[in-house]
């Protein structure tokens, strides 16, 4: 009794905490030494994966997780101190906004939603950029990993909800 | 028992106004940290390059089945073009060869002229090795992090090679990591010089795949192709190591694709030339610390400067530059 106890906290533990572990892996992985699009990810998954688990596990995926998520990308170096956790604000209140809509809606419409949320991303993001640096940047390599985040939410849906499903139990 | 019910009342209550207004406070602190991070650039510094020695051994567990992946799919493609590659290889053989016997004619030339003159030697490079465990690029930075650190010999300012050019230079070093600015980083400046036509000028990085020149003389003819390589003023890199090559004139900009393919580095050397440059400068680094704190990565005995490095010129490199 005592064991399966144990496990079942373990597991709950688990699924509480999958969306910052996935976020933060998604993190990781984006940054390493390899570029499929000929562009550098530089953390652009992360932005995917706070939207899916604001959507569909919220009580996990909060402000402030999304917020600190944005941090660890700062503290990368992958962008100036304060962007990556804005923008994340950005796509969780976003998220957050159409989540009674989206919860029970159909994969292509959440994926449109997203897709939206780029756009806006996209925009806010160079927009910022262009306050921290003091220039307009080069637009191309932020709408590149707006548009690498869009392409690849159909497979991180895919992964993302097996893994809810099996630490949910079902 | 009322006090506790109150106590209890006014926690929740704050929990909800928390919650409530905790896009309003987050968006305020990002904003606090973007302010941080504008005005103090070196605590904020050294807590990257912190983290990064932190996070530096699990993103090269995560780096490792990428590299496997991309070794694999090389592997491959290399299989079905073999015949071509040993014909490539052939030639280049045969040409470096040739290129190797007029090395060793100008090598003993140059040794008898420099008794003649009675040249001092130039200082011994020293350089370490690291793999590449984060490609740290992003709309607004271009970096990458390698597995070597302060242990293993590195300095900030030294120079970021791979074997057909310049990458770009150690921006900070951790105890076992090392950030790198790669030339097309947009704080990155690189005094250049083009090979053909003799014009100094200054590479900077765009953020782009090809950095632009700048400072370029007015007359100067330059046309696409033409080599460039570092002209060696500011002191921090040696005169004539490849960068690259013209690659786009356009709107009276020269675009430059580096050598050095930055998109798919997996190895770098951080070279030190023993400079007394002006980044050694304001480290305040002297050559009898550097042979401290280099025993492993150092094979060479390191040369006594003829100066003290602080009898030299007190320049002050703007914020990031390369050099």
């Amino acid at each position: 009794v005592i064991g399966l106890t144990i496990r079942h906290q373990v597991t709950e533990w688990l699924r509480l905490a999958a969306p910052a572990l996935v976020s933060l892996l998604l993190l990781l992985v984006s940054i390493a030494p390899w570029r499929p699009f000929d562009a550098p990810l530089g953390g652009s998954l992360v932005a995917a994966s706070i939207f899916y688990w604001t959507i569909y596990q919220p009580e996990s995926m909060t402000p402030w997780m999304a917020a600190l998520i944005g941090l660890a990308g700062d503290l990368l170096g992958l962008s100036p101190f304060g962007h990556s956790m804005l923008v994340a604000l950005v796509v969780c209140g976003s998220a957050q906004f159409w989540r009674q809509q989206l919860a029970d809606a159909s994969f292509f419409l959440v994926w449109l939603a997203f897709a939206a949320t780029s756009v806006v991303m996209f925009f806010f993001a160079w927009a910022l950029a262009a306050l921290i640096l003091e220039r307009w940047p080069d637009p191309w390599p932020i709408a590149l990993q707006s548009l690498v985040n869009v392409a690849l939410y159909p497979i991180l849906t895919l992964l993302c909800g097996r893994l809810q499903r099996a630490l949910s139990g079902e | 028992v009322k006090q506790r019910s109150s106590a209890i009342g006014a926690t929740s209550s704050l929990k909800v106004w928390f919650q409530r207004f905790s896009f309003v406070l987050l968006t305020i602190a990002a904003f606090g940290v973007l302010l941080i991070g504008k005005a103090d650039t070196v605590m904020l510094t050294s807590l990257r390059i912190w983290i990064a020695d932190k996070v530096g051994p699990i993103l090269h567990v995560v780096s490792a089945p990428v590299e496997t992946a991309r070794e694999t799919a090389s592997d491959v493609q290399s299989y079905f073009s073999l015949k071509q590659q040993v014909e490539v290889l052939t030639r280049e053989n045969q040409a470096l060869r040739d290129w190797e016997q007029q090395a060793r004619t100008l090598k003993a030339e140059n040794e008898s002229l420099r008794a003649l003159l009675n040249v001092a030697p130039s200082p011994r490079v020293s350089f370490i090795s690291a793999p590449v465990i984060a490609d740290a690029s992003s709309g607004f930075v271009r970096g990458v992090i390698a597995l070597a650190g302060r242990q293993q010999g590195v300095v900030k300012g030294q120079a970021a090679m791979v074997g057909n050019g310049m990458v770009g230079r150690v921006q900070d070093v951790g105890e076992r990591v090392s950030r790198i600015m790669l030339l097309t980083d947009i704080n990155s400046r690189l005094p250049v010089l083009i090979e053909r036509t003799r014009d100094q000028a200054v590479l900077a990085g765009n953020n782009s795949d090809q950095p632009d020149v700048n400072y370029l003389p007015r007359d100067a003819d330059i046309k696409v192709g033409d080599h460039v390589v570092t002209s060696g003023i500011g002191g921090a890199f040696p005169p004539g190591l490849p960068v690259g090559e013209v690659a786009e004139i356009a709107d009276g900009k020269v675009y430059v694709q580096p050598f050095a393919d930055l998109g798919r580095l997996e190895f770098i050397r951080m070279v030190d030339y023993r400079l007394p440059g002006i980044l050694r400068e304001d480290l305040n680094i002297d050559a009898g610390s550097q042979q401290v704190a280099r025993p492993a990565a150092a094979p060479v005995p390191l040369p006594k400067p003829e100066k003290p490095a602080a009898a030299a010129p007190k320049l002050k490199p703007a914020e990031g530059s390369n050099q």
